[in-house]
Parts: C-alpha cells; sequence; structure tokens
C-alpha cells in the first residue's frame, strides 16, 4: 500500500514544490529579523534575515495558512494555495502592546492608543511621591501639565482645566474631581485600582477624541479578574476594601469601596484649618464581566461617589460659610466583540447621574444656595479593522440634561449678602452627535501616517464642528522616532451657556489648532523626549455687556516639554520640564494678557530608591512658577505670586506574614521643608495673602492583601 | 472503475496521513526535546532560538497543543537564563515564557510540571521588576504548592521549589538550608526517573550545580565543587557545570 502510494504520489509531488518568499516588516516599515514564517500544521517554513527576507520550499499541495510569528509582534495569517507556483508574501506585523496588570500612563502620545509614550506601572502611580495615589495627581508630575492650584485639576499646555476632556470604558465623564472647584476639584473620582490601563495626551491626540480643546485622559476598568484577591486598606484619612473574584474562567466580580476621612488627618498633623465639615467621600465599585466567547467580552461598570465638604469663608470683608456635597452615579456596559482576524467592534451604553449642592451662608442667611443635577445618556460604536491600512470608524450619540434650581449672587466674585440674588429654575437638554474616521498606514523609510476626520453637531447651539486630524512619525533608527502632528480641535459650552438670559445662544464651538514637533530616544529602561508645540486658540467666550457672551476670544499657548527617565537596578528617577508661554483675550481681558494657567517654568523631579526588594524610599521635588495676578493699584496681570515649590517624600516597606499575605506599611511626608506657598492675594493686595493650608503633612497607613 | 478507485486510494491515503500525523507529533516533541538539552548544555543561543521556531510550528498541528507550549515556555526560560547578562533579551524571553506557560496551563490544568515552571519564570521575572515583588513572591508559591499537589513525587518540582527558596530571604520563609532540603529531596527523586519519552525530564544534572550553588553562598566551596562534578557525571555534557569549575578555577 505504502509503496504503491509513494509511487502514485512521486510525479505530483515532485511537479509541486512551492516557493514561498517575501519579506516581514514592522509597522514602521522596518525589516524584522528573526521572524518565524511557516505553513501551519507543518514544520515547513524559514526565518527572517536581517533585511527581513525568507523563502522556503515546501512539497505540501493544496490550501494552507501561512503564518508570521515574532516575539512582541500580533500575529500574521493568510491563506495560501500551493500548486507549484511560487508565491510571494508581504507581511506586516503589529506591535503588540504589553499586557499590564495595573495603571499604564501614557505622555503625548500622536495617534491614538497605541503609540509608544511614557508608562507608569501601577506600583509607580501608587508609590510617586506626594501623588496620594491619585492619577491625576501622579499625571500632573509629568510634562505639559501645569501646575496651577493645589489639587487634581489637569491644565494642559495652556489649556484652561475644563479643556481636558475624561473617558471611561469609553464613556464621557464630565465630572472627573471629587470636591468640584473652578480649577477641577482636589482628588480625581477614579482610584486607581479599579483601572486596567490609562491613556494621556497632551495634544495632537486622534479623531477618536473630541470635544476638547487640550489633553485627553482615557481610562479602562479592569478585566476579568484571573485569581482571587482580597485586600483591606487603613490610612489616617482612609479605609478602603477591594476584592476581585473569578467566578468561573469565564465569568468575574471586581469590586471596591473607599471612605475617606480627613478629620484624623489635620487633627494629628495640628494643621489649623477652617473646615466647618471636613471633607469626606466615599465610592463603591462593582465591575462585573463575562466573557461570552472566544469572540467577546461584555462589562458591566456601576460605580458610586459621594462626597461634602464644609469651610469658612474668611473675606477681609465679610464672613460665612461654605458647605457643598457631590454625589455621582456611573453606569456603563461595554462590549469588545471580534468580528474577524483583524477587525473588532467596540460598543458601549451609559449613563451618568450627577448632582451637586451648594450654600454659601453668612449668619442665619444664604447668600447661595444652588443645586445642580446632570443627566448623560450616551452610546458610542466604534469598528476597527486592520489590514495593510489600519482603519477606525466610528459614531456617537450623547443625551445631556441639565438642571439647575436655587439662587446666586448676581456679581460674580461677590458674595456680600446686600448683593441681589439671581435666581434659576432651568433645565436645558442637549444632543451631541458625532461621526469620526481615521487611518494609519506604512510607508517605506520608516514613516507611518496616521489621518483622521471627525464631525461633531450640537443641537443646543445647532453648529456643527469639523476637525481634521494629521500626525506623521519617522522611525530614524531603532531608538529614535521624530514626529509631527498638528489638527483642528472644537470644544462646545455646557448646556446653559447658551441660556439668552444668562449665556448667548448663538455661541461658535471653542477652536484651536496644534502644530507639534516631537522626539524621542528610547531605549531598554531609559527614555529621552523632547517636544515643542504652538497652539492657536479661537472663537474663545469673552463678556459682552448686552449679549452676556460672544464667541470672538483669542490666544496662543506655545512651549517646549523635556522628559527624560532612567531606571538602574535600585534607582529610578525621571525629570519632567516644561516651558510655557500662553496668553489669552478673553473673559473680561482687555486685549492679549497671560491667564491663570500661564506657568513659565513647571519643573518635577522624582527620585525612588529601592535598596532591597522590600523597602522603597521615594523624594518629589517639584518647582512652578506663580500665577500671574493683577496686583492691586497696578496694571491688569502684570505681577506673578510668588513660587510654587513642594518637596514631599514617601516611604514603603513590604512584609508577608504568612503565604499569600502581602503587607504594605506606608509613611509619607509632603511639604517636607514646611514652605509656606501663596496661593493669592485678596483683592491683589500683597499684604493680604491667601495661604496654603498644607504644610508638613504627615500620613501613614497599611494596606493587608491575601 | 479506475475512478473509483483512484478516490478510494486518495481517501485512505489521507485517512493514512492524518494518523500519521498524530504520531509525528510524540516523534518531533522526543526529537525536539533532545535538541533542546544538547543547546542547553553547550549554552548555545542561536540553537535555542532554532528550537523554539520548530516548538512555534509543531505547536499548530493542532494535538497536545499544551504539551508544546510547555516546551516553548522552558525554551524561553532557558533563552532567559543563559543570556542573563544581556538584561534586555533577558527580560523579553522571561515575558515570552510567562505567555506561554500560561497557555500550557490554561489548556491543560492537571500537569505538575507547567505550574512548577511558572513558579520558576515569576521569580526570574522578579529578578527584572523587584516592583512586583511581593505579588509575584505570592503567585509564585501558589503556583508550586499546586505542582506538589498534583504530582508529590516529581523532583523537578522539588528542584525549582528549592531554586525559589534559595533566592528568597529568610523573613519570608526561606533559606539556603532549606533549599539544601528541597535539592536533596529533589535529587533522591532524580534517582528513580527514568526516560519519559515526550514529557520532561530535565534537571537530573541540574541538582548537582543547584546544590552547589548553594553551598557555595553558604561559603563551602568544597562541599560545592563535590556537587559540580557530581553534575558532570550524570551529565558529563552539563555545560553549566563546566563553566563554574572553571570560574571557580581561575580565583
Amino acid at each position: 500500500m505504502k509503496k504503491l502510494l509513494l509511487v502514485f504520489f512521486l510525479p505530483v509531488i515532485l511537479l509541486s514544490s512551492t516557493i514561498i518568499e517575501g519579506w516581514v516588516t514592522g509597522e514602521g516599515g522596518e525589516a524584522l529579523e528573526g521572524a518565524n514564517v511557516f505553513l501551519e500544521g507543518t514544520l515547513d517554513g524559514a526565518s527572517t534575515d536581517k533585511d527581513g527576507v525568507f523563502g522556503f520550499v515546501t512539497e505540501e499541495t493544496g490550501k494552507y495558512n501561512l503564518q508570521v510569528r515574532m516575539m512582541g509582534y500580533g500575529e500574521f495569517r493568510k491563506e495560501v494555495f500551493l500548486k507549484g507556483e511560487t508565491i510571494k508574501i508581504e507581511a506586516s506585523l503589529k506591535e503588540e502592546t504589553l499586557e499590564s496588570e495595573g495603571v499604564i500612563v501614557k505622555a503625548s502620545s500622536f495617534t491614538t492608543g497605541e503609540e509608544n509614550g511614557v508608562t507608569l506601572t501601577p506600583l509607580e502611580v501608587l508609590t510617586t511621591p506626594g501623588a496620594a495615589a491619585d492619577i491625576c495627581w501622579a499625571i500632573k508630575t509629568f510634562p505639559g501639565v501645569q501646575q496651577v492650584e493645589e489639587g487634581a485639576g489637569l491644565f494642559v499646555r495652556g489649556g484652561e482645566v475644563s479643556e481636558t476632556k475624561f473617558l471611561l470604558d469609553g464613556a464621557n465623564v464630565y465630572h472627573p474631581y471629587r470636591y468640584e472647584s473652578p480649577t477641577g476639584g482636589f482628588f480625581g473620582t477614579f482610584s486607581p485600582f479599579l483601572l486596567k490601563g490609562t491613556f494621556f495626551s497632551s495634544g495632537g491626540f486622534g479623531a477618536e477624541y473630541g470635544n476638547a480643546l487640550s489633553g485627553v485622559l482615557s481610562m479602562e476598568s479592569l478585566d476579568l479578574p484571573s485569581e482571587r484577591l482580597v485586600s483591606l486598606g487603613m490610612g489616617l484619612a482612609n479605609l478602603s476594601v477591594m476584592g476581585r473574584f473569578p467566578l468561573s474562567d469565564d465569568i468575574g466580580i471586581n469590586f471596591s469601596g473607599n471612605q475617606s476621612n480627613t478629620k484624623l488627618l489635620f487633627d494629628f498633623n495640628n494643621i489649623e484649618d477652617d473646615f466647618t465639615e471636613y471633607p469626606f467621600s466615599y465610592d463603591l465599585n462593582l465591575n462585573f464581566g463575562w466573557r461570552y466567547s472566544e469572540k467577546g467580552l461584555a462589562k458591566v461598570f456601576f460605580f458610586k461617589e459621594k462626597d461634602n465638604v464644609g469651610v469658612a469663608l474668611e473675606d477681609p470683608v465679610w464672613g460665612g460659610n461654605y458647605y457643598g456635597t457631590e454625589m455621582s452615579n456611573l453606569y456603563n456596559l461595554k462590549i469588545d466583540h471580534a468580528l474577524s482576524d483583524n477587525s473588532f467592534l467596540k460598543f458601549n451604553v451609559s449613563r451618568t447621574d450627577f448632582e451637586k449642592k451648594m450654600e454659601i451662608t453668612s449668619g442665619e442667611e444664604y447668600i447661595l444656595d444652588l443645586k445642580t443635577t446632570d443627566e448623560i445618556n450616551q452610546t458610542k460604536v466604534v469598528l476597527e479593522k486592520n489590514t495593510w491600512i489600519s482603519l477606525k470608524v466610528g459614531g456617537s450619540l450623547e443625551q445631556r440634561k441639565s438642571y439647575f434650581i436655587g439662587f446666586t449672587p448676581s456679581q460674580e466674585d461677590t458674595l456680600d449678602p446686600s448683593v441681589p440674588s439671581n435666581h434659576y429654575d432651568r433645565e436645558y437638554k442637549s444632543y451631541v452627535g458625532t461621526v469620526f474616521m481615521e487611518g494609519t498606514s506604512f510607508l517605506p523609510y520608516g514613516l507611518s501616517l496616521t489621518s483622521g476626520v471627525r464631525f461633531d453637531r450640537d443641537s443646543k447651539s445647532g453648529k456643527n464642528a469639523l476637525d481634521p486630524r494629521f500626525s506623521l512619525s519617522w522611525n530614524v533608527a531603532e531608538e529614535i522616532t521624530l514626529s509631527v502632528a498638528t489638527g483642528i480641535f472644537h470644544q462646545f459650552y455646557e448646556p446653559w451657556r447658551y441660556d439668552p438670559d444668562y449665556g448667548n445662544p448663538f455661541l461658535d464651538p471653542m477652536k484651536a489648532k496644534h502644530y507639534i514637533v516631537s522626539g524621542t530616544w528610547e531605549n531598554n529602561g531609559g527614555m529621552i523626549r523632547l517636544e515643542g508645540y504652538y497652539k492657536d486658540y479661537d472663537k474663545l467666550m469673552r463678556e459682552h455687556d448686552l449679549l452676556n457672551y460672544v464667541s470672538s476670544g483669542n490666544g496662543y499657548a506655545r512651549g517646549v516639554d523635556f522628559f527624560i527617565k532612567k531606571s538602574f537596578e535600585k534607582i529610578e528617577g525621571r525629570v519632567a520640564y516644561s516651558y510655557l508661554n500662553s496668553r489669552r483675550n478673553w473673559q473680561d481681558y482687555p486685549a492679549l494678557f497671560p491667564p491663570d494657567f500661564d506657568i513659565t517654568h513647571n519643573l518635577n523631579v522624582i527620585l525612588n530608591v529601592s535598596p532591597t526588594p522590600d523597602f522603597q524610599v521615594g523624594a518629589k521635588y517639584m518647582y512652578a512658577t506663580g500665577k500671574p495676578f493683577t496686583p492691586a493699584g497696578g496694571d491688569f496681570r502684570s505681577d506673578r505670586l510668588p513660587s510654587y515649590l513642594t518637596l514631599d517624600l514617601s516611604v514603603s516597606y513590604l512584609y508577608s506574614f504568612f503565604t499569600d499575605n502581602l503587607t504594605v506599611f506606608f509613611f509619607s511626608v509632603n511639604n517636607v521643608t514646611n514652605r509656606n506657598n501663596i496661593l493669592g492675594y485678596y483683592n491683589g493686595d500683597r499684604n493680604e495673602p491667601i495661604e496654603s493650608s498644607y504644610g508638613r503633612l504627615y500620613y501613614f497607613g497599611v494596606s493587608f492583601q491575601m | 472503475m479506475e475512478r473509483v478507485l483512484l478516490v478510494i486510494v486518495i481517501t485512505l491515503a489521507s485517512v493514512g496521513i492524518h494518523a500519521e500525523e498524530k504520531v509525528t507529533v510524540d516523534k518531533h516533541i522526543v526529537t525536539i526535546k533532545a535538541e533542546q538539552q544538547e543547546a542547553v548544555d553547550k549554552g548555545d543561543i542561536e540553537k535555542l532560538k532554532e528550537v523554539s521556531t520548530k516548538l512555534e510550528r509543531l505547536s499548530t498541528f493542532g494535538d497536545k497543543e499544551w504539551l508544546v507550549n510547555y516546551y516553548i515556555a522552558l525554551n524561553s526560560y532557558r533563552i532567559s537564563t543563559i543570556a542573563y547578562d544581556d538584561k534586555a533579551m533577558s527580560e523579553k524571553y522571561i515575558e515570552s515564557a510567562k505567555e506561554s506557560i500560561q497557555k500550557s496551563i490554561k489548556g491543560k490544568d492537571d500537569f505538575a510540571e507547567s505550574h512548577a515552571l511558572f513558579s520558576s519564570i515569576l521569580g526570574m521575572e522578579l529578578g527584572f521588576k523587584p516592583q512586583l515583588g511581593m505579588t509575584n513572591g505570592i503567585k509564585s508559591g501558589k503556583a508550586i504548592a499546586k505542582a506538589k499537589k498534583l504530582d508529590p513525587e516529581n523532583p523537578r518540582v522539588y528542584m525549582i521549589d528549592g531554586t525559589g527558596k534559595l533566592y528568597t530571604p529568610k523573613m519570608f520563609g526561606g533559606g539556603i538550608d532549606k533549599a539544601i532540603k528541597l535539592f536533596e529531596k529533589a535529587a533522591e527523586l532524580f534517582k528513580k526517573e527514568e526516560d519519559r519519552g515526550i514529557y520532561p525530564d530535565w534537571g537530573k544534572e541540574e541538582v548537582y550545580v543547584w546544590l552547589g550553588n548553594a553551598y557555595r553562598e553558604k561559603k563551602e566551596d568544597s562541599t560545592a565543587i563535590e556537587f559540580y562534578k557530581k553534575a558532570l557525571i550524570v551529565n558529563p555534557d552539563c555545560g553549566w557545570a563546566k563553566e563554574i569549575l572553571k570560574e571557580i578555577d581561575l580565583k
């Protein structure tokens, strides 16, 4: 039988040996050496040489799958028909983003998502001294984010705080800060423990992100837990519990609860404060994941947060009390589904309920009493296809309802009880519809081009925005990448700004043009990045006597960001420096003047040392030029506050009491030198400084994991 | 009639080929396993990379994928240890080893060898990312415990447990003496182990190198040398033992 077969097949085999040859490149067009090219189910194949070229002969015939595999890259697969004719293959492999178990923060990236950027591992967020395990605080240590206030607010490259947009699992997050204030808030709403990854861009971001003039922070929640984990934490101002429970291979739950009560913290540190009610907050999170098939994962994310604070207001003219409370709920369903080997569908539907109450009282009298509710419903669909060009097409529809009831003093900044009040009882409803498209293609010589366009329509103003975006990057050498990016960015106002009584129904969306040039050198354990940018602002809001506001403001921001990161065996350090020059003619400015967030120099130096694996000491030094202000009797915005400086230290020690246990003891000192930072002057009078209430601050705690 | 015969012959032939393929996966594993051991003895990274490409191809045969993945992981782990001085490369391969062993465990959860190797890989990863410290330590401990439960008589499980203990500080439950006890137990079990065909049977000589290493840590060089020599008796090609002996000689 065997002999017969052999005789029978021999001529066929001889006739039909097939040559397969070709070359393998990375996304940037660079040749990949050592890629394994072979026919599925056989040992027939070859490895690519240093030019990425391969060639082999096979005696198989018929239909086969040709695979290309290379460590650190995604798989390439192509069906081939073997019939004796030479087959030529051109394979481009996509670099895989390393999966990480915690937060990855990427700074200033020029395309969406997978671009190499500045990354922070989860523990780096937690061990960034002075960052209080807060994502926003950790991001503030990156270049391009200016230190404007003592808080979490992300002021990006000469942009105002509301110009940085937040997303969670694709859902727009309009209230990303706790203890909200006009400059953001004191902490970020989401703790890093809830997140798998975070993408941060300080400009030139892709067409998927819009309705944002300056920056984007996109967070992704945890996926299915792989093993059971329970963790308890306790600190001077914090109690937390967290659990990850795999229910089966395909179903799992992550939950967490945090409570933060700062009274003990202030008492322990003997800090004289003006709190009538100490900042108190709690949050609960439930994240349910289900891998319904090999092809997809569905996630239901629920998050609830509540916080309140009361402060005695000490104005030289009058005294009063402020009380504020906030509550927010976020529900999000997200489905990631693979339609085929190279196409994906991402879908999410979300709802946010937010409620905020503010009161200012003077004695028995209410000067301000305002309740705001915000309801946001959003649906988003994104389709991705990766072939010779990687294509992303998507759209979203968002409905936003805001409701205001109560009264505020009629003159902003004047809380004098004798000033008359404005009364509100209004509901605003708006829809924003978006479509976008973006493609990345790889060109010869290590070039890659991303171009995209996005269209938004806002129902409240009836205005449209069309944003083209481009970025080109060039892989000059293995370790060096040069990029340029440009684009138009629009941002609509919150619905109430279009109210004819308090705003103007005909406001145009604000507009910015970004021009960015960047060079990155990266090798194992080290990175240097230098970026220059110019941003041209237009259609900014200006105050107007008759129309309240008009869209005739403008401005610019230009600057240089520098970042260097290097880790050695036991030491890891990074330095971020930003130079910024920003001018705006907006609000009540008579001409182009430096806004509050024009911080000329901003420097962060961070050093972490672990003499032994279980012991770590970290230090952070931060310097920022003082904010511009108008001195009493002086010219408009002609002076600056003293520089803002802090030195923070942190120490952590790991210990295991029994198998499977991890206990972390941590201790930190913020503002070690007890510097008295000045946050402003009452009425621009240098004799009436507004001082920071954060002198030297000690904090300690323990986290217990099993 | 001739046509019909042709169809029958072709059908039979393809059935025959399929039946043969099943055998070939096993056959290939045995051959590649031997090549792998030879490359490890010689410390030949290029050869190990070749073994990797072969194993990768073998993993698409649709048979015993989990076992092939085990060998892929072992191969990457070997490259990582041999290339240890090239941090970037070593780290890349240990990450790849981790991915492959996780695939293997996903394919077959009750194979003691893969849990033991996983434990070892986590320990190695720790060397590159000290910040993973405790999390990896815990995972590694869990993996080795599981391996012991699945196969309490497996010498590699005890050897790997020993290597973990050797580099774990005493306060976290490690220590040289604990490690030596485990290596001794492993050495006893290795004596009983025979050729295991397609299944892993590496480590017979390595256990003596580890014993040597442990005694060197204890500053008992003469005992250590005895063990290195013993390793060479078990496997005269053991490059690792030769290299260490040369290094000691030079001092």
